[in-house]
């Protein structure tokens, strides 16, 4: 069961802080998606919106076509694991957190549970709260996957995980995604490991929605030009600068949008060297405050 | 192996006509499935099953219904002589414009490409 | 058995928590009683239910205890499995029912021991104070008493719990509302027990039937509250 999200012109606001800020957009379901942003940019707020842990100020969020907040119908096909997890609090042992899971979230899937907690070596008799920060995201990221939920999102919940324990988390995540039509939603501010796993992105920044599209079309879409400083000025102008370095009379400037034929033989007329632009950089610059955008 | 600088159906697809032009990967010969194929490099299947398409519609794979997906027997051939028709443009014509702008003489380029050729390296 | 987990979920977890932990307290009380009873025997004598001091302030702490843990715990938990604030309304009143009803009993059964030991030894099992039940083997009554004034203060745990689970500030605000929920169980079991409120209330003679109208309008103020506070209650991140 494919879950729609349509999100549309969702405000949120609390503390006097503006945490999205007329956010739009819809996602067909069914894939991975990776949601980018820095510290503080709008992801955790968003997933929580989508959950149904927070209620919007303003705009509407569907999935499935229903209404998020309060409404069972919606809630109990989705599961969000935030940081070390809510599902488990730090007063109940490991194995209670797994049963009461099985007791509240209908699509629980304990066999598939305990193979995790083999897999991440979790001790079921240890409170959570004794548990290392490793652990607890290991055991979050255990709630995530076994619950079975059409609509999963990770909000940076692996980031605790030592490196063979994220390679686990990966893997698992690929397999859920191969073997059933889940829809999961990815949030991170470390690219590199985990683009490669993303089918669609959105970028956040302060807020608002910056970018949303199939990541193998960002991973074609940024350039670096490189060389003489006015001859590089010249090239782009016109074009979307997302930011520039400088060395003496040597300037690279980052460009988003695809470059055709032409537009390379223009550069390489001109002496540029036109070099590819990775996720991460264009993520970098997408949410960076420069100085020079045009 | 793959990196985000550039997309990674591109360069699954390049790496496969790679292999399949070194003759790693022979004609009738199976391809690793879909979800083989991501789940041991760690990539999206979709971003996979895009390159597969890429490769299928280029004529260097073909899929077997319920079997899986096989390296054309003509992929070989085809994928040399597409390596032809753009030899000279994306090879050669470079090498020589890189020969002239740092003054090897033309003389001593024609010179190595036979001996290269029979066999003989200076 | 499965019809109650899949509509009572969240009760089915309160309660596999909850019990047991209140059974051992018990437990453990009854023994501490017997003890300090034994020691009495030794030295001054039995002519009272040494209990009866007890019952009537220590364990509905208890009770209150539980309500606010029902929040700090395990509201969380049923969000975060995809429940509806809604549904945590209607259990977790399931939940005070059941826990304070329970609770009733096992006071109850220890007044029944006392009793029966008492009996062994020839000491009156007579009551130093009276409370809406005028004798200890009053044993409906004695329930009843009990398990209302556990509702109260269970419910008055789930609405500062509440409180404080949405803002400080309104923590500190509903801690007067708790005490005045409560308030009306200080005269079925006379007894003070809290500074200044207790004592104008437990010289008050007034009828059962008012003060079960008391309990039972001010149970439902809770309920209004609780619903109030957690209708739209967000979920805000733990760690950072």
């Amino acid at each position: 069961m494919t879950t729609i999200i349509e999100v549309d012109r969702l405000s949120l606001r609390y503390n006097e802080v503006t945490a999205l800020d007329d956010v739009s957009f819809t996602l067909t379901g069914g894939k991975i998606y990776g949601l980018l942003g820095r510290n503080g940019s709008g992801k955790t707020s968003l997933l929580s919106v989508l959950a149904g842990y927070r209620k919007e100020s303003g705009g509407t969020v569907r999935v499935g076509g229903r209404p998020v907040f309060d409404n069972a119908e919606v809630t109990s096909q989705v599961c969000l694991v935030r940081g070390t997890g809510d599902a488990a609090s730090s007063g109940i042992k490991v194995a209670d957190v797994l049963t009461f899971a099985s007791y509240l979230r209908e699509s629980w899937d304990s066999t598939y549970a305990a193979e995790l907690v083999e897999m991440f070596s979790l001790p079921l008799n240890k409170n959570v709260g004794a548990l290392s920060h490793g652990r607890r995201s290991a055991l979050g990221i255990i709630i995530g996957l076994a619950s079975r939920t059409p609509l999963t999102m990770f909000d940076e919940s692996y980031l605790g995980l030592d490196a063979p324990s994220r390679y686990k988390f990966y893997d698992a995540l690929l397999a859920e995604a191969m073997s059933q039509p889940r829809t999961m939603i990815i949030s991170t501010h470390l690219i590199e490991e985990v683009s490669a796993l993303f089918e669609e992105v959105l970028i956040l920044d302060e807020g608002r929605l910056v970018l949303h599209d199939e990541a193998e079309t960002l991973r074609a879409a940024g350039s670096a030009v490189t060389g003489d400083a006015e001859s590089v000025d010249r090239f782009v102008a016109g074009l979307r600068v997302l930011g520039e370095k400088r060395l003496g009379r040597t300037k690279s400037a980052m460009v988003y949008g695809e470059l055709d034929e032409d537009r390379r033989a223009e550069a390489r007329a001109a002496g540029l060297d036109l070099g590819p632009l990775a996720l991460q950089d264009l993520f970098v610059h997408l949410t960076e405050p420069t100085g020079d955008r045009s | 192996m793959f990196d985000d600088r550039s997309p990674i159906y591109r360069q699954i697809a390049d790496r496969i006509e790679a292999d399949v032009l070194t003759g790693a990967l022979r004609g009738d010969e199976q391809v690793m499935s879909t979800n083989k194929y991501a789940a041991f490099h760690r990539i999206n299947p979709a971003t996979v099953a895009k390159a597969f398409q890429q490769l299928v519609d280029d004529g260097v794979l073909y899929k077997k219904r319920g079997i899986g997906m096989f390296v054309s027997p003509e992929a070989p051939e085809t994928l040399r002589s597409r390596r032809r028709k753009t030899f000279f443009t994306d090879v050669v014509d470079p090498m020589v414009a890189q020969a002239l702008a740092i003054g090897v003489p033309v003389a001593d380029l024609i010179d190595r490409i036979t001996h290269q050729a029979n066999g003989e390296v200076r | 058995m499965t019809t109650m987990v899949r509509r009572w979920p969240l009760l089915r977890v309160l309660l596999s928590a909850h019990l047991a932990f209140t059974a051992m307290l018990w437990a453990l009380f009854m023994v501490v009683v017997l003890v300090i009873t034994g020691i009495l025997a030794a030295t001054a004598g039995i002519s009272e239910s040494i209990q009866h001091y007890a019952t009537t302030q220590a364990p509905r702490w208890l009770l209150f205890g539980l309500g606010i843990d029902v929040v700090s715990t395990y509201l969380r938990l049923h969000l975060a499995h995809g429940r509806t604030r809604r549904n945590f309304l209607g259990q977790s009143i399931g939940y005070t029912f059941v826990i304070s009803g329970f609770a009733a009993a096992l006071i109850t059964v220890g007044y029944l021991v006392e009793r029966l030991v008492y009996a062994m030894f020839g000491w009156t099992q007579r009551l130093p104070r009276k409370a809406m039940f005028d004798a200890a083997d009053e044993y409906p009554m004695m329930l009843a008493t009990f398990w209302l004034t556990f509702l109260l203060w269970t419910v008055a745990g789930l609405v500062i719990g509440l409180g404080f689970f949405r803002s400080t500030g309104l923590g500190l605000l509903t801690i007067p509302v708790g005490l005045m929920i409560v308030l009306p169980t200080f005269i079925p079991t006379r007894d003070g027990g809290l500074p200044f409120v207790g004592e104008e209330l437990t010289g008050l003679d007034v009828a059962p039937g008012v003060v079960l109208a008391a309990c039972a309008g001010l149970y439902l103020l809770a309920v209004g509250i609780v619903w109030a506070i957690v209708r739209d209650v967000p979920m805000k991140s733990t760690a950072p």
